[in-house]
């Protein structure tokens, strides 16, 4: 069964189109959904959170239509935490136990103390890297088999999103366990993620496992002259530079001679979104 | 809902200094004999609710509060409950002291029916403010429902201080000298008016999009 289902998915806005959008999350994997700022990415996880009302297509969570009482199995963190800036970590504890059907205050305050969060500061206190962290734990606490993450490690230090990475591993242990999570720091997304989805200008560009594009795409470092002698649908995309060319090609249109480097994620999304442009 | 609830009343707790205070002045007046004063304890009070939505959208809770598991109209229904709570006990506590004062101050002879309509007259004032601009609020923000707002506030403010310093439009008195059909009614449209408010903001919230 797909943790999250999404056949054809559209929403116009003035300016701004989400154009058919059809993604499924398997169930035990983790998703990354990539794209540049205004790329979809949150239009996308809004239509599943229903925050905004598609304007056509179909979305299913674990097989079934979105409710509200389903919201019990989904853990979310938005890039902003919501949480009133005069709360304090025990306010939180004492509303969410009262909203969540399956709420662990035990589990939401070893995560506090894994996460060194100050439990009687108000929320106005935390830094952004806090209040993240409180943002994923509140997200644990409630024994969620879906996580839903929207830019969840931007605007963190380094350290901190290495931790946060770290505990999303942990999370997707439980083979029943998925995350959907979308970024524009895509070298975490490679760290973590069985399925990587490009989105550009509202329109999906690329889903495929992981493992399998790192297999069929590759880099190389040539000219200009041999790029051009290559079948077109071999380049990906390309840049060139007094030095020579760049390009993320497909391996098995490549002939052998060619010194074929892997590609990263980072790289393959850089050089599609241009060549798209 | 109960969770949202919750939600408001911490709020509520550490923002209670103020209302706290000018309950105990309303209250203080009422007891003095200035029966007339208590008609701004429900007024005052139910714009709290409306400005908690403006703290709830500054720090995004709107929007988290529909990440979680309760429908967008409990989240309505939250703060429509809580602006009940809120506004009863600002009347409890306006009456009462009106109720001390009238009896202290042996000018007037108490009357019953005139106590109860001004009870009745509190309750309509508390309810106008919020039955007007929760729908407001619901539907664009409490940014865009500003100007609303504030056009309404000093209508029932500009209102409310024309009630207290004239004779002729004494509340209390209107109502009093009010038929009992009348007042009946009147307090039936009232109810009736907040109800229609109650399922507009839940109609308005259904199709908001954030």
């Amino acid at each position: 069964m797909n943790a999250i289902e999404i056949k054809n998915l559209t929403k116009k806005f003035k300016g701004f189109s989400l154009d058919n959008v059809s993604i499924s999350l398997p169930t035990g994997c983790i998703m990354g959904l990539i794209g540049e700022n205004g790329a979809g990415k949150t239009t996308v996880i809004k239509s599943v959170l229903g925050l905004i009302h598609p304007d056509g297509g179909k979305i299913s969570i674990f097989g079934k239509e979105p409710t509200s009482e389903m919201k019990n199995d989904i853990g979310v963190v938005l890039d902003e935490i919501g949480i009133p800036i005069q709360f304090n970590i025990k306010d939180v504890d004492s509303i969410m136990k009262n909203i969540f059907t399956k709420w662990d205050s035990n589990v939401f305050y070893d995560y506090i103390k894994k996460f060194s969060l100050p439990d009687k500061k108000a929320f106005k206190t935390f830094s952004k890297g806090m209040k993240m962290k409180l943002g994923i734990a509140i997200a644990l606490s409630h024994n969620a088999k879906l996580l839903i993450l929207d830019e969840p490690t931007s605007g963190l230090d380094p350290l901190v999103r290495d931790e946060i990475i770290d505990i999303f591993n942990d999370f997707t242990r439980d083979e029943t366990h998925s995350i959907l999570i979308s970024s524009h720091i895509v070298s975490d997304l490679e760290k973590i993620c069985d399925y990587i989805t490009f989105i550009h200008n509202g329109k999906i560009t690329l889903c495929e496992e992981k493992d399998i594009l790192l297999e069929k795409y590759g880099f190389i470092n040539t000219s200009e002259e041999v790029l051009a002698g290559l079948d077109k649908s071999a380049v990906k995309g390309k840049k060139s530079h007094k030095f020579g060319t760049e390009a993320v090609i497909v391996r098995e249109k490549v002939p052998s001679s060619f010194d074929v480097k892997p590609v990263t994620i980072e790289e393959l999304f850089v050089y599609m979104s241009k060549e798209e442009k | 809902m109960k969770g949202l609830l919750i939600k408001e009343f911490i709020m509520f707790r550490k923002n209670c200094i103020a209302p706290i205070i000018f309950l105990i002045f309303i209250m203080f007046a009422g007891i003095m004999g200035q029966s007339q004063m208590i008609v701004f304890a429900p007024v005052f009070i139910s714009i709290i609710p409306s400005s908690y939505m403006t703290f709830d959208e500054t720090s995004r809770w709107d929007i988290y509060s529909l990440i979680i598991p309760e429908k967008r109209s409990n989240i309505v229904s939250s703060k429509y409950i809580f602006t009940l709570i809120l506004i009863s006990i600002s009347i409890i506590l306006a009456a009462f002291s009106g109720f001390i004062g009238l009896n202290i101050n042996k000018e007037n002879e108490f009357v019953w029916s005139s106590f109860l309509s001004l009870i009745e007259a509190l309750i309509i004032v508390g309810l106008i403010f919020p039955m007007v601009i929760l729908p407001f609020n619901f539907k664009l923000g409490t940014a865009k429902a500003r100007i609303a707002a504030m056009i309404f506030a000093g209508f029932i403010g500009g209102s409310a201080s024309v009630f207290v310093n004239s004779e002729e439009l004494n509340l209390a008195l209107i109502f009093s000298d009010m038929g009992g059909l009348l007042k009946i009614i009147i307090a039936a449209a009232v109810a009736m008016l907040f109800l229609i408010s109650w399922g507009l903001s839940i109609i308005f919230y259904k199709k908001r999009e954030f």
